[in-house]
């Protein structure tokens, strides 16, 4: 039950840690996100690997990020994700929602 | 590449139904993420028995992946809704304008939607273009239902103007007898050749589509069930009633509030990211369309034509699908691709863990 709280935690903040990380690493591709997220969560947080790309081809699709493929070590590639204008507009509008919901929590804890 | 890898790559790409190009890059940044996940755990030292086999696993069920890229790739954006409803509000205006039986109009309207749909496939046909495709093919079914006499005359008069029995004067009048509803055959004959092109476009860009999903090709036929319906009791009203009449104009009303059921399960089908809403849509919005266009017509108690056209509305929907599992089931993917997917690195391979 602990893990399925978890998965659904993730599962429900998944576009906004993606769009904060691709923000904050400025260019990245979908292995480093996967291993970033595993590491600054100390390991809390991991990403089921194959939900990770699809999460990123909407963001893709919505136009908050773009997807550039890039030419990485001779002849391997690797498409590399930055941050669009929308996408910075809509990481900020969803960090100030999430910033008031932990606010909100944390009151409601706070009062018991 | 690795057994286990092209393995996993394919079942992905079976299930993907997107096009060739999108299907590439999307196979390519697994196969890299792949080799991401191989080369880290060589570096981190660790062991694994059957390496493959262990870093496809934690990517997940590749149908899974499969289908969760489909729905973040298959969700039309409002743009494509936009264009994708264009041919059915034509049909609309023309239903309320009472122009359906009118040259010019027709002319232009199927003018403008052929000329669409060849620049479009030219361009590399976006998911929005099934719906003119759809829109020329289906109309070439009131054309036949309305004009078969036309077409049994065209026969008989040249069969008999080749054995010399009437001279050309003659055969013109025979034709010009037998058009319905237009006075003169060279309408008919012209809007048949522009529907005829258009027919043969759409089953070119029906066969492009089919070597990859058989959805769009479904959604191209839908609207049939719907024009067949119409056609079939517009030819009673005009035998009965004659093509001016109340009646007719009655029956116009009707398929605009017909079409407008299709037109809403169509603006589902495109912005729905599900297969399965998608599968829905498309064939309530056909069943109800065609359940309205009767019960306000000839009425349900005409058990024979409803379930006709209904059972017509089923085959049309799941015929593309028999098709492309018979004949064009996704094969597997190309092995010049995979391979030059994996001479771009040499990747640590059997060698790191034999």
């Amino acid at each position: 039950m602990d893990n399925g709280y978890k998965a659904d935690l993730l599962r429900g903040n998944t576009d906004l840690l993606l769009l904060f990380l691709i923000r904050e690493l400025t260019e990245t591709y979908g292995y480093q996100l996967i291993k970033e997220v595993e590491k600054r969560s100390e390991g809390y947080f991991r990403f089921k690997e194959g939900t990770v790309y699809p999460a990123l081809h909407k963001l893709e699709q919505a136009g908050l990020v773009r997807g550039i493929w890039k030419k990485h070590r001779g002849e391997q590639e690797r498409k590399y994700y930055k941050i669009t204008e929308k996408g910075e507009e809509v990481l900020a509008r969803k960090l100030g929602m999430w910033e008031d919901f932990s606010r909100a929590v944390g009151l409601i804890f706070g009062s018991t | 590449m690795d057994k286990e890898i092209q393995s996993y790559l394919n079942e992905i790409h079976s299930h993907l139904h997107l096009d060739t190009s999108t299907e590439e890059k999307i196979i390519k940044e697994i196969y890299y993420h792949l080799e991401d996940a191989l080369e880290e755990s060589r570096n981190t030292g660790l062991y694994y028995k059957e390496p493959f086999k262990d870093i496809t696993q934690t990517l997940g069920n590749p149908r899974d992946v499969a289908r969760l890229l489909y729905e973040a790739h298959s969700r039309g954006s409002w743009e494509e809704v936009a264009l994708h409803l264009q041919p059915y509000l034509l049909f609309i205006a023309l239903f309320a304008f009472h122009l359906c039986y009118s040259f010019f109009p027709l002319l232009v309207s199927f003018i403008f939607t052929l000329a669409v749909l060849f620049l479009s496939i030219r361009r590399g046909m976006g998911n929005w273009i099934f719906s003119w495709g759809g829109f020329l093919f289906s109309s070439l079914v009131p054309l036949f239902i309305l004009s078969r006499e036309f077409l049994i005359n065209v026969t008989k008069a040249s069969i008999l103007m080749l054995y010399g029995r009437v001279n050309i004067s003659q055969w013109v009048n025979s034709l010009n007898q037998a058009v319905l509803p237009f006075h003169n055959f060279m309408y008919l004959t012209i809007l048949f050749f522009i529907l005829l092109l258009g027919g043969l476009l759409s089953i070119h860009s029906m066969y492009r589509t089919l070597k990859y999903d058989w959805l769009p090709v479904s959604s191209m036929l839908m609207l049939l069930p719907l024009l067949l319906g119409w056609s079939l009791i517009l030819k009673r009203t005009m035998a009965q009633f004659g093509l001016l009449s109340s009646q007719v104009e009655q029956l116009d009303s009707i398929m605009i509030y017909s079409l407008s059921i299709y037109t809403l399960s169509s603006l589902i089908f495109i912005r729905a990211a599900s297969r399965h809403i998608k599968i829905t849509a498309l064939g309530a919005g056909s069943v109800f369309g065609v359940i309205f266009l009767i019960k306000n017509t000839i009425g349900i108690e005409d058990m024979h034509t409803l379930l006709f056209l209904i059972a017509s509305t089923l085959v049309f929907l799941f015929i593309p699908l028999l098709v492309y599992r018979v004949f064009f089931q996704a094969p597997d993917l190309d092995a010049e691709f995979l391979k030059s997917l994996s001479k771009r690195k040499e990747v640590i391979h059997h060698s790191m863990y034999q």
